[in-house]
């Protein structure tokens, strides 16, 4: 392990590997706090800028991207009391009233300070778990990897928002989708038209750009927005480290409750910041003040939120399966340098596996030292208009767009399906659950009908080990416990209404 | 949507998916000698899944009072709302007819202010600065660093 450790920081020390990751870090921190663009929308435009890149330095800058966008998300949470990104929701419940007590500064601190340990404990998660998960994947062959997709299209429940039936419909027409192209098995054309562009699939990229950023232009022209809040000044008061000391414990519990939860695919980071803060206000002898303006909760949640980051990548990098939607996007960048992550790749270009885990705990140090900065100019980036936002949003998408095979046909297939999302989001039909499953769909599909050309067609071949009973065990489970969350769901109107009367 | 009306929409699409879509636009060979390998196997397999979400979509719908579709921000008036939609569809239609004649570069100069107008209804010199900024500096990334070739159109040739 040290001698790939080592590999890996050969790989990383160079020039132009540093500057892609502080770059990344910093474009997400500005696109994590500007409101109305997500880390998920950073992540997807700066993707096309990768292709000229190395695969090490590429998929770098993606990673700072995205765990800059985590993190920059908490800044207009506590100055403005709007969420950069979901997963900092739950800062919002103490970050802006500390704002509002004139205490925006401690809050950006300690958000600071929670966001950066717990990013370092997730990362050095990856590297302890990652490469044992891949080992024991190392055995799998396709009934173990179709039971492992048919496990983690579970995700979609995760993504799925308030419906999980809608979430399954956006998941069939993902599927659908993904199935455009020559047939894997016979090379026989499906829903092709006899086009030759549709001959390859529709564009992975071409697709998740217009799904994630053209709906949000197409809404700001629907319904142009008025301005959402009113930001704070920065106070000069900062966090001491006295007050680091005493919310180090809900630190530590929010990061591993961040790793743990970052782990399972689908679950996400919004879902571990609450259960953090949620922990955090069960413990804390000060539990009468969170909600008012508590600095041990703005830790907590921002803890539980970068704890994720780094989790969600040892499903990726380990299995090849996403753990998140931002996971899948960096799928895209991984193939588009002819890599495809799973258990192979930690036998085959081991070197870049170190050289990411080593980029990844660069990217900490980062974090600290460009979120110091970022704070300070949050005013700067929060006035650039909508107006003049969106509109560059759709230039940087086409010219991205274009760029991936150099034809316009993606360019049409990004606005085709920046329509479709857009009908999409005012259907109340979430998007990322299509995303999920058009990616995971011809892997699910490929394994099922190579396991089925091993067996002759016979089923039970899905039965066929002890892994893949394993993997059906934990999707019936998870089946499970999603239908009597549903079920919980529906009830509570009605035991509403039963204690309103 | 309530969930009525995209139930109906899920059953139309299930059906149109498995009595023409799938058999008009899916080949698969005549000698397949198992179901499951057929090509047509998994689209039919997804017609299913969406005709079932569409099915229980409409049983909730019956049994429950509650709707599942969230009621987003609407504009200050529909019209208007989709006037503004239709011309941006149309700007973005006219962009990719045009753009072999007229370059990516100065086609997305005028579609960055055609939809920073439709957005403001009202143009300013910053809007003009940065519609001709940004895509010369995109251009120059994309072509001279990433040398992606851009096209050029018949106007104007860019260095």
């Amino acid at each position: 392990m040290i001698d790939n450790i080592l590999a890996g920081i050969a790989v990383v020390a160079n020039f132009e590997s540093i500057l892609a990751l502080a770059g990344g870090v910093l474009i997400g921190v500005i696109a994590g706090a500007i409101p109305g663009m997500s880390a998920t929308m950073a992540v997807a435009l700066t993707l096309p800028f990768t292709f000229s890149l190395g695969p090490i330095t590429g998929i770098l800058l993606l990673l700072g991207v995205y765990k800059g966008g985590i993190f920059g998300g908490c800044i207009p949470a506590i100055l403005i009391k709007t969420p950069g990104t979901p997963a900092s929701s739950a800062t919002v419940l103490d970050g802006h009233p500390m704002a509002e007590q004139g205490e925006s500064g401690r809050a950006l601190g300690m958000a600071l300070y929670a966001s950066c340990t717990a990013d370092l404990i997730s990362n050095l998660a990856l590297i302890l778990f990652a490469g044992w998960l891949a080992s024991f994947a190392l055995k799998f062959g396709p009934p173990e990897f179709f039971t492992l997709i048919l496990f983690s299209l579970t995700i979609i429940a995760g993504v799925s928002g308030a419906s999980l039936i809608r979430g399954v419909f956006s998941a069939s027409l993902g599927l659908l989708f993904a199935t455009v192209g020559l047939d894997l098995v016979y090379g026989t054309n499906r829903f092709t038209m006899n086009d030759p562009n549709l001959m390859g699939g529709l564009n992975f990229i071409a697709v998740l750009i217009g799904l994630f950023a053209i709906p949000e232009i197409l809404n700001m022209i629907w319904s142009p927005d008025k301005n959402s809040g009113q930001a704070r000044a920065l106070s000069s008061a900062w966090v001491s480290f006295a007050e680091y000391k005493r919310c180090f414990r809900s630190i530590i519990r929010g990061s591993f409750i961040g790793v743990f939860l970052g782990s399972i695919p689908g679950i996400g980071a919004a879902p571990a910041a609450f259960l953090s803060y949620s922990e955090a206000k069960r413990n804390s002898p000060n539990k009468a003040n969170f909600g008012k303006g508590e600095i041990e909760g703005v830790a907590a949640s921002e803890a539980g939120n970068n704890g994720v980051a780094g989790a969600t990548l040892i499903p990726l990098l380990a299995l090849g399966v996403p753990g998140d939607v931002i996971t899948a996007i960096i799928i895209g960048a991984f193939m588009i340098h002819g890599l495809q992550p799973g258990p192979m790749m930690f036998l085959s270009n081991v070197d870049i596996i170190y050289a990411l885990f080593v980029g990844l705990i660069l990217s900490s140090v980062f974090l600290f030292g460009i979120g110091s900065f970022a704070i300070r100019g949050f005013r700067f980036i929060s006035k650039i208009p909508k107006a003049v936002l969106l509109p560059s949003v759709l230039i940087l998408c086409i010219y991205g767009c274009y760029a991936i095979n150099n034809t316009l046909f993606d360019v049409g297939v990004m606005f085709v399906m920046g329509w479709l999302g857009f009908l999409m989001c005012r259907a109340s039909i979430p998007a990322p659950p299509f995303l999920i499953a058009f990616i995971l769909g011809p892997l699910f599909e490929d394994n099922f009908r190579q396991a089925m050309l091993m067996s002759n067609g016979d089923m039970t071949i899905l039965f066929r080990s002890p892994i893949t009973w394993f993997f059906w065990a934990v999707t019936l489970l998870t089946i499970f416990a999603i239908s009597r969350k549903v079920r919980e769901l529906e009830n509570k109107p009605a035991q509403l209404a039963e204690e309103i009367e | 949507m309530s969930n009525r009306s995209l139930g109906v929409f899920c059953c139309i699409l299930a059906a149109f998916l498995w009595f023409y879509a799938i058999p008009t636009w899916v080949s698969a060979p005549s000698n397949v000698s198992k179901v499951v390998l057929s090509p047509t196997f998994w689209p039919l397999i997804i017609s299913v899944l969406i005709g079932l979400s569409g099915a229980y979509l409409l049983i909730a719908e019956a049994v429950q009072t509650s709707d599942d579709g969230v009621i987003l921000e609407q504009p200050d008036s529909r019209g208007a709302g989709f006037a503004r939609l239709g011309l941006a569809s149309l700007a973005m239609l006219a962009f990719l007819v045009s753009v072999e004649t007229v370059g990516l570069v100065i086609g997305s100069m005028v579609l960055f202010l055609v939809i920073a107008i439709i957005i403001t209804q009202a143009i300013s010199w910053r809007f003009i600065l940065i519609a001709i900024c940004l895509p010369i500096a995109l251009y120059g990334f994309f072509a001279h660093v990433a040398s992606v070739a851009i096209p050029q159109g018949e106007w104007i040739q860019l260095p």
